[in-house]
């Protein structure tokens, strides 16, 4: 694990998921105000790098399974 | 308070719904038979021998709880499409176990922490301070006890249609709950969790899908909304988007220092273990809070207009409507209560089984470090009773909202991150260090309640202050 390189990740994705740059609800994405449509796929793409994250960089010391 | 007077269920269905619930009892008696040896680390940590499925389904039952089920579609009702900030507030959580949970167990494994306060003591030496890490976590827990007490008893008037009063259903689940949880401790909560997740996760899918089935999903909710009130489709001002930023933070510093999750991070069978199940653990918002979420927004589709109060049962309204429309039968209407039910109760047995531990650990054991291992098992089991009735009590007595509860308990919690995250991390933090940061909070907290700012969740903006005094401590220590 590098938990400074994970920090860093984990916090830029996680700080993109607030839907900073909407500025009304007028917008349209797929049928829904663009903001809602940005935060539920900020919010997939955020669990999916968690995902990402978990299988390239946590090296188990004690893998005995 | 739920209004309707009719029953969600039948007496048939009544009936079901009680004989699962005296099944965990079955279960826990089980897990006693099962016991290895009469320690605290075999009843609090199953004896930290928790295999991949379990692990995964007692986190995911523990993390999921009333507050997903009732409050967060109950907040989804009052705040719109703003509530999706709940899906990566639960997401932010699985972001801190994925630095912190790695180097922890390892250290648990060496040093054979019990409570998450033994690491605390471990890293600063100091019994104060140990103390007031294991007080934060007591009364975060008390307070998430209460959360679900209060759920648990919304459901069962809205499942009899009031013929099991509030009262009557919080203290008859709770007595349950005590029962398994002191005849085999995290062995019996952990069996019982892995029921429970099961049926949560099969319940919220179920539901979704005849919602979507039955309404129409996104674009209903969006249509329906539009019409009755337009104002929740607005993006957030800067102040929500900060807002939003400061209850993520709540989750990422917050729900992941929950002690019964650091607990069952000690309980892991291996690392491997532990890594596959929080691997998983980081898509269950996605199918959890998402799904929740879209069930408060359907209730605000079909129902506008409902005060604070009977917003909270929003989930129940929504069951109500699919069953009288005829898309949902006896069986799944049971499916979906048995849900939220055992939602409720695997996070109220974990949550109460870490207050003991903490009691017996870190307050008693510390101050008389000769007790034998089973006499400090015996006075866990008699303290998990004394805590129960004791939150059984409040949870009857208090009128604040499910919501509201969730914050001040993750604003209590959130004071124990510094602790955890710099301490693992710098190695040269000193104990001063912890003890500025706690002063710091008070003070800092005080201030803002006096001037009442509402912007930031007032204990995110401590805990943030107090890691830049702690931080500014290090580098003063590294310059001498």
């Amino acid at each position: 694990m590098i938990p400074k390189k994970i920090l860093l990740i984990t916090w830029f994705a996680l700080v993109l998921t607030v839907p900073w740059w909407f500025l009304d609800g007028n917008t349209q994405w797929f049928g829904l105000p663009a903001w809602v449509t940005y935060a539920v796929f900020s919010a997939i793409t955020y669990s999916c790098i968690l995902g990402w994250i978990i299988q390239k960089y946590w090296h188990p010391e004690d893998d005995t399974e | 308070m739920i209004q309707n007077d009719s029953a969600l269920l039948g007496p048939g269905g009544i009936a079901f719904l009680g004989l699962y619930v005296l099944s965990l009892i079955l279960i826990g008696w089980l897990g006693k038979k099962a016991r290895a040896e009469n320690s605290l680390s075999d009843f609090y940590l199953a004896g930290r021998g928790m295999s991949m499925s379990v692990l995964f389904l007692t986190l995911y039952a523990t993390q999921y709880s009333g507050n997903t089920l009732i409050g967060f579609a109950g907040r989804a009702y009052r705040e719109g499409f703003h509530a999706l900030v709940l899906v990566t507030l639960l997401s932010g959580a699985v972001g801190a176990f994925i630095l912190y949970a790695p180097k922890l167990y390892r250290l648990s494994r060496k040093f054979n922490f019990i409570t998450p306060a033994d690491f605390i003591h471990h890293r600063f030496n100091d019994n104060k301070l140990t103390f007031f890490a294991a007080c934060l976590c007591l009364m975060a827990l008390a307070n998430y006890v209460l959360t679900n007490l209060k759920a648990i008893g919304y459901i069962v008037v809205a499942v009899t249609g009031g013929a099991i009063p509030f009262a009557y259903g919080v203290i008859a689940l709770s007595l349950v709950m005590v029962i398994y949880e002191t005849l085999g401790g995290m062995r019996s909560v952990a069996w019982t969790d892995a029921l429970q997740g099961s049926i949560l996760m099969v319940g919220i899918l179920t539901i979704f899908i005849t919602i979507q089935g039955e309404y129409g999903g996104f674009a209903f909710i969006y249509d329906q909304i539009q019409i009755a009130d337009p104002s929740k489709l607005i993006s957030p001002t800067f102040t929500q988007k900060l807002t939003w930023f400061s209850t993520v933070c709540l989750g990422f510093f917050g729900i992941s220092l929950y002690p019964h999750a650091v607990q069952r991070i000690y309980s892991a069978r291996s690392e491997r273990t532990l890594k596959r199940s929080i691997q998983v653990m980081a898509f269950m918002p996605l199918v959890t809070t998402l799904f929740m979420v879209l069930v408060g927004l359907t209730a605000l589709a079909l129902f506008p207009g409902l005060d604070r109060q009977s917003s909270e049962g929003a989930t129940l309204l929504v069951l109500k409507d699919l069953s009288a429309r005829g898309a949902i039968g006896t069986s799944m209407m049971v499916l979906f209560l048995s849900a939220t039910i055992a939602a409720i109760m695997s996070t109220v047995d974990s949550a109460l089984l870490s207050m003991s531990s903490i009691i017996t650990k870190d307050f008693y054991a510390r101050l008389k470090p000769n007790s034998r291992q089973a006499y400090l098992t015996r006075l866990g089991k008699i303290i998990s009773w004394a805590i129960m009735a004791l939150s059984v009590y409040l949870a009857i007595a208090l009128p604040q909202t499910i919501w509201r509860l969730l914050e001040i308990k993750l604003e209590l919690l959130i004071q124990v991150a510094p602790a955890f995250f710099l301490g693992l991390y710098l190695k040269d933090l000193f104990l001063k260090a912890s003890i500025t940061h706690y002063g710091k909070v008070f003070e800092i907290y005080h201030l803002h309640r006096i001037n009442n700012i509402q912007i930031l969740h007032t204990k995110v903006v401590n805990a943030l202050v107090s890691k830049l005094v702690l931080i500014q401590y290090f580098l003063f220590q590294v310059q001498q």
